[in-house]
């Protein structure tokens, strides 16, 4: 009777899918002007109301704060063109990082002057802006298809799988091995 | 949680942890006898596994420690199938990480090596019966501590996390009710299927 109660626990353990993690995770991407993103416990839980703060990739102070809503996501605003770290923290020490790459943003309105015809009362040659401005478009608009299957793609990364487990316990299993190998190497120059 | 995770805690608090844990860890290799690799190794899947399963509980959640179970049939050699299990979980999961290794090795088998002096040499003289409210005893006294270490430091490295560390000082009050349970059953059963599975005085004492 203990033997099948054991073994159903151990399947229980190992098989059910509710296993949780501790591990915080934090996920982000670039849309247009705005970094949006979610925090969530490894295995897919959501974290509502955990400090989300956004900080330049050079480590310097934060540059804005908030809290994710029930579903676990937060979104910040931004307007300067560069790398950025948002930090995640449950506020019962787990934290977590993740940044968001320069190249990622496209901002609608890119640097100053960079796509603003210098003389706008001439007629554009060859159509320059009009081109730029497409491809702002379509950079947003691919991004924004994009960033559901990057957060798939992310949470799939970060499922614990069976192999995983199993894999640790064959390392367990492995190191065994090898204690009791040294142990009967050492026991055998002995005698 | 039982794992801290990196960038939480203070340097001399890592360089503290690791240093007496790597002292621990030589002080029970240098004992350890060649007969204990099999429970080791058993022990440490057990709380690998178990640590991947967590129980929410209010806004933290708490996974099983085993650590008094640890103590009460493995003695001092506790320490490496902690050590082994928590490497494994950082490599493999992310949870803790290397560069607390130390602490994390500390705040579990600490309490283990407790209970392996106070609570198993009572055990294996002990009847079944016995055995169960002991080990209820040690998973208890194993869930308390090591609450007590883990909340201890976090509150040495980060004085403005005392509030967040009470409330994972309450969280680890069901689960010394749970590991007392879980610890005393399996004890009591051990001694009444295999007792020989609870190495023996010689060697492992500490």
């Amino acid at each position: 009777m203990f033997n099948k109660t054991l073994l159903t626990i151990l399947s229980f353990l190992i098989f059910h899918g509710s296993v949780q993690a501790h591990q915080l995770k934090v996920f982000a991407y670039a849309e247009q002007d705005r970094i949006t993103g979610e925090v969530y416990f490894a295995g897919g839980q959501k974290l509502k109301n955990a400090r989300v703060s956004l900080a330049n990739l050079k480590g310097d102070d934060e540059i804005a704060k908030t809290r994710t809503d029930t579903d676990g996501s937060f979104s910040f605003p931004v307007n300067v063109r560069q790398g950025y770290r948002i930090s995640a923290n449950s506020g019962e020490g787990h934290v977590a990082h993740w940044d968001v790459q320069m190249s990622e943003l496209i901002m609608s309105e890119s640097e100053p002057g960079s796509l603003q015809p210098s003389n706008p009362a001439s007629p554009p040659p060859m159509c320059e802006p009009q081109s730029g401005k497409l491809k702002t478009l379509i950079e947003s608009a691919v991004s924004r298809q994009v960033a559901p299957l990057r957060a798939e793609l992310q949470e799939v990364r970060d499922e614990r799988q069976i192999q995983d487990i199993l894999g640790a316990i064959g390392y367990i299993a492995g190191l065994a091995g090898l204690g009791m190998l040294w142990f009967s190497r050492r026991r055998g120059s002995r005698l | 949680m039982a794992h801290i995770p990196e960038g939480i805690l203070s340097e001399p608090v890592l360089i503290g942890g690791a240093v007496l844990g790597v002292a621990m860890l030589g002080y029970s290799l240098k004992r350890m006898p060649a007969e204990s690799i099999p429970q080791t190794a058993l022990l440490a899947a057990a709380l690998f596994v178990s640590s991947l399963v967590s129980i929410p509980v209010g806004v933290s959640s708490v996974h099983l420690l085993l650590n008094g179970l640890m103590g009460i049939v493995l003695g001092i050699v506790a320490v490496p199938a902690i050590l082994i299990a928590l490497v494994l979980q950082a490599v493999f999961f992310g949870y803790g990480g290397l560069v607390v290794l130390g602490v994390n090795l500390v705040n579990l088998a600490l309490p283990a090596v407790l209970c392996a002096v106070a609570i198993r040499p009572l055990i294996h003289n002990a009847s079944p019966r016995k055995s169960f409210w002991l080990g209820l005893l040690a998973g208890g006294l194993g869930a308390c501590m090591t609450g007590t270490l883990l909340t201890g430091s976090i509150m040495l490295s980060d004085p403005s996390l005392i509030p967040a560390a009470k409330i994972i000082l309450l969280t680890f009050v069901p689960l010394m009710a749970i590991e007392g349970v879980i610890t005393g059953f399996t004890v009591g059963f051990i001694k009444r299927v295999a007792p020989e599975l609870i190495l023996p005085k010689e060697g492992c004492h500490v």
